[in-house]
């Protein structure tokens, strides 16, 4: 079997090509949140190009048990719930703001059965990125925090680049691709 | 029925560093602190699943989009979608995006003076099947100018778009064609280290997959990272 197959950026010109989608627009769940923000670059510049996918699972779904077999089988289609599965994709707008709505994520413990504090996966891609960036989004005064296995990995004085905090509407978090307040990416 | 699941890492020089000063725009978008790295059995290793992607309508003739016969060389653009563990991905989302003939995407931001076609949109998406298959119909790409350094130009290049297990396996690329003396001179396609993982960018010419007095074709296989499911011995 050849290697993987290399990442390339996703240029300019992704928008009519990929679809939005929402989980709180299809429906799976009353209760949404709303986390707003920015995309800047190092010269804090929006970034009114970029292509961003949250993923979670639901907060009512505590049972969260992974199946561990060989992925992808055509009886997985049928299993697994996509009303658990939720996924957020959207570009962000000419200004580099960007909406994530979506019902508050689960606090799902890890493959290895450490608990975790409730939090979003973010995926980054953008014209300049060659490869896509992954990074957590988390909630402001959420008492797991403090013991998140991923979140004590961060240095402190930089965890509040994946910490929203609370606003009006919901919840805000600018994301810093580069500069003094760059946001923590993670590599796995 | 406990098991670990485990992601084998990406060969070194498989993918671009984001820090790649030759194409310019990376120069304030990558990242200058080091990731942090945390165990490939997290929340990114749980999904988003294939079925969690929804779109509306399969689009797999793109030389009809518009109604009207696209202008341009047809071709069949297909093949079949794997993870690093050599399983076929079933029922995997995928979406393209390309030029038209003359080297002109239908978007707002795409100042390149060559003519829209009215009856070529440029965008395609299906699922691949039992086998892990894909195949769109559509018209050879165009080469165009950009502005990274002085007479630069792209490879003819399609987009493409794949879900996978999880997170670890999501992959945004670019399907390059055979024997483009622009690949040498292009640096997004050489920011890839690994010359012979950039060479897994270039579709190959298929006689078999051509279709007779309509279309010539492209192959080009992906592969995704794969989980490698290892179950926990009794006792441990
Ligand atoms: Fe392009």
């Amino acid at each position: 079997m050849s290697g993987p197959t290399p990442s390339q950026t996703i240029g300019p010109f992704f928008h009519g090509a990929l679809t939005p989608q929402s989980p709180a627009a299809a429906g799976a769940a009353p209760g949404s949140i709303l986390i707003r923000g920015t995309l800047r670059d190092g010269a804090g510049a929006s970034v009114s190009d970029a292509w961003l996918e949250s993923w979670s699972v639901r907060a009512d779904d505590g049972s969260l048990d992974t199946p561990a077999g060989p992925p992808s089988r055509p009886d997985a289609l049928e299993h697994e719930d996509s009303a658990t599965n939720l996924l957020c994709r959207t570009a962000t707008g000419p200004d580099g703001c960007f909406e994530l709505r979506t019902p508050m994520p689960a606090a799902p413990p890890d493959l290895d059965g450490q608990p975790q504090a409730p939090h979003l996966v973010l995926q980054i891609f953008a014209r300049g990125l060659l490869a896509g960036l992954s990074t957590r989004i988390y909630f402001d005064g959420h008492p797991g925090n403090d013991k998140d296995p991923v979140l004590i990995r961060v240095p402190p004085e930089r965890r509040s680049t994946l910490i929203a905090a609370r606003d009006e509407l919901g919840f805000q978090l600018d994301i810093w691709l580069q500069g003094p307040d760059e946001t923590v990416f993670f590599d796995l | 029925m406990s098991a670990v699941v485990v992601y084998a890492p990406v060969p070194a020089g498989t993918h671009p560093d984001n820090d790649s000063p030759d194409y310019g725009s990376t120069a304030l978008r990558h990242p200058k602190q080091p990731k942090i790295q945390i165990p490939p059995s997290s929340t990114e290793a749980l999904g988003p699943k294939i079925h969690a992607v929804r779109f509306d309508e399969e689009i797999t003739d793109l030389t009809r989009n518009g109604g009207d016969h696209a202008i341009g060389e047809r071709i069949v653009v297909h093949g079949r979608v794997f993870d690093t563990e050599g399983r076929p991905l079933v029922g995997a989302p995928i979406e393209i995006w390309q030029a038209n003939a003359a080297g002109r995407y239908v978007h707002i931001g795409d100042d390149h003076q060559a003519p829209l076609d009215p009856a070529f949109r440029g965008v395609g998406r299906m699922r691949t099947d039992q086998a892990g298959r894909y195949r769109f119909l559509t018209v050879r790409p165009g080469a165009y100018p950009w502005r990274n350094h002085w007479n630069a130009w792209r490879p003819a290049h399609v987009h493409f778009s794949i879900f996978g297990d999880c997170s670890l396996s999501r992959l945004i690329t670019q399907m390059y064609f055979p024997g483009d003396p622009l690949l040498e001179l292009d640096p997004i396609f050489q920011s890839i280290p690994d010359p012979l993982a950039r060479q897994r960018l270039i579709s190959a010419f298929d006689l078999g997959a051509t279709v007779p007095e309509w279309a010539l074709a492209y192959r080009f296989d992906i592969v995704l990272r794969g989980a490698r499911a290892t179950p926990i011995e009794p006792g441990r």
